[in-house]
């Protein structure tokens, strides 16, 4: 779902260099491409938790691992 | 309680400006992020400006508007900022000085990030509506960071101060019970040392839209509020308008369940005036929401009057969403007159100039113990801007801790 949404805010990326290592910032996502990647991502997956949560993130790995633990059990 | 409200505003954004795709492209700054930026220019502090300087040049025009009948009545001179240049004596002490106000003032410095205006404004607003005095209140807002070369950061950062006087509510109404509060702990922007600003920009971003709708949730459980349809213009803490136009599609998404055209249009319709002078500006800090504010009133003007929504962010973090009141014809106000006057006032300087400016920015930081002739190389911007917005204080020089201001005219040798 993140790289969904990353792929669709930033359409010429590389699927192939989305990987956990890799932060949105470094892909070229923009501080607005980055909110939109991660609110899109959280709505998408009916998360209602503190978006601040997710400002901490390094990488899309640590990204993906704060987004699991908010996901609605 | 007595009608309180916004009776005049004030403006000083410098002396200088730099075109921000000028800067993108001297830096080698990305030219696709210049558009989610939506920044045109920025003001430039100088190092013969800090916050006392420009607090007293926005101030001064609302203060020969009131005249002295007018400037006896007020009691209350808050300045806030992040830059403030004693960490004892306020700003709005300092800027006593200069402003011909009566002794009977309390005058104090306010902090909370960018949050500090509109704290400011509330506070001051209610200590008017309880008093039986019917007096006035100033509000002073604004910042002079030193900007982070070669930062994305750094096109945004710009300098200038918002003058509000608090009074006859001519230019829009204060209500005592419309508010809404949001607050909580985190370390998304500090600045530990006058120069150094540590931002977590995803932090940042996060939080200021958790407490955007945080704090409308809080305004509208004591309203009855519709953030989609009780507002006629909304004007929001601005640290670029890029931003805003972020928090403003998940805002109005999460609280009015408004579609992709249905966002645009909104935007266009009820947030862009607002953003209209912070593009010309750059970020003000503890003075953006209310720069944002009195955007909205020059370029969202009505006929009849409207309601307005507020909504003020501070790293840190503290947040509240304001109801506010415009009144009818706001554009055609002394007010609106001088804050396009505060822009045409500045000069457009080469990104090189711009550059030898903040070589050196850090002589005359607050701190500094001495430094001597401080309009040295820049005399010409002060009095150019001089001709438009009549005198204007600056720092002369710095000996043994204490700053010398003096007034620069347009005929300065």
């Amino acid at each position: 779902m993140l790289k969904e949404q990353l792929l669709a805010v930033l359409p010429d990326l590389d699927p192939a260099s989305v990987v956990p290592s890799a932060s949105m910032r470094s892909l070229g996502a923009d501080s607005m491409d980055r909110m939109d990647v991660v609110v899109g991502t959280v709505e998408a997956l009916g998360i209602d938790a503190a978006l601040h949560r997710f400002g901490d993130a390094a990488n899309l790995g640590e990204l993906t691992d704060l987004i699991l633990e908010a996901v609605p059990a | 309680m007595t009608a309180v409200g916004i009776e005049d505003i004030g403006a000083y954004f410098g002396t200088a400006h730099v075109e921000v795709g000028e800067l993108f492209q001297a830096r080698g700054l990305e030219q696709a992020r210049l558009a989610n930026l939506l920044m045109r220019r920025k003001s430039v502090a100088l190092p013969c400006e800090d916050i006392v300087t420009m607090a007293v040049n926005a101030a001064r025009p609302v203060l020969d508007r009131l005249g002295a009948e007018g400037r006896a009545t007020i009691e209350t001179v808050v300045v806030a900022t992040e830059s403030g240049v004693d960490l004892a004596k306020s700003a709005a002490a300092f800027a006593l000085a200069f402003l011909d106000l009566p002794k009977t003032c309390r005058v104090f410095e306010v902090k909370q990030a960018c949050h500090g205006g509109a704290a400011a404004f509330q506070m001051a607003a209610a200590s008017l509506a309880v008093s039986p005095r019917r007096g006035r209140a100033l509000v002073i807002a604004g910042d002079a960071p030193i900007p982070v070369q070669g930062s994305y950061a750094e096109p945004s950062q710009g300098a200038g101060a918002i003058a509000v006087l608090l009074g006859e509510p001519r230019l829009a109404r204060w209500h005592a019970d419309r508010y809404g509060l949001w607050s909580f702990d985190n370390t998304d922007f500090r600045r530990p040392a006058v120069d150094v600003d540590v931002i977590n920009v995803d932090l940042s971003i996060m939080s200021y839209i958790d407490c955007l709708i945080g704090s409308y949730k809080n305004y509208s459980e004591h309203t009855a509020s519709d953030f989609g349809a009780s507002f006629d213009a909304l004007a929001m803490h601005t640290p670029f308008p890029g931003m805003v136009r972020g928090a403003h599609r998940t805002a109005a998404r999460r609280l009015s369940g408004m579609d992709a055209a249905g966002i645009d249009l909104d935007f266009k319709k009820r947030v862009s005036a607002s953003l209209e002078v912070p593009a010309e500006v750059g970020n003000i800090y503890s003075g953006c929401t209310l720069m944002a504010l009195a955007s909205s009133l020059r370029h969202h003007s009505t006929t009849t009057g409207h309601e307005l929504g507020v909504y003020s962010y501070g790293g840190g973090c503290s947040s509240e969403f304001i109801g506010l009141t415009a009144s009818a014809d706001t554009e055609r106000t002394p007010a609106a007159a001088q804050l396009d006057a505060a822009l045409s006032a500045r000069t457009k300087i080469s990104v090189e100039r711009y550059d030898a400016v903040l070589d050196v920015a850090r002589r005359t930081l607050p701190g500094t113990p001495d430094a001597d002739d401080c309009l040295r190389g820049v005399s010409d911007l002060v009095t150019t801007a001089a001709h438009t917005a009549g005198p204007l204080l600056m720092l002369g020089s710095i000996k043994d801790h204490h700053r010398e201001y003096l007034w620069c005219d347009k005929d300065m040798s």
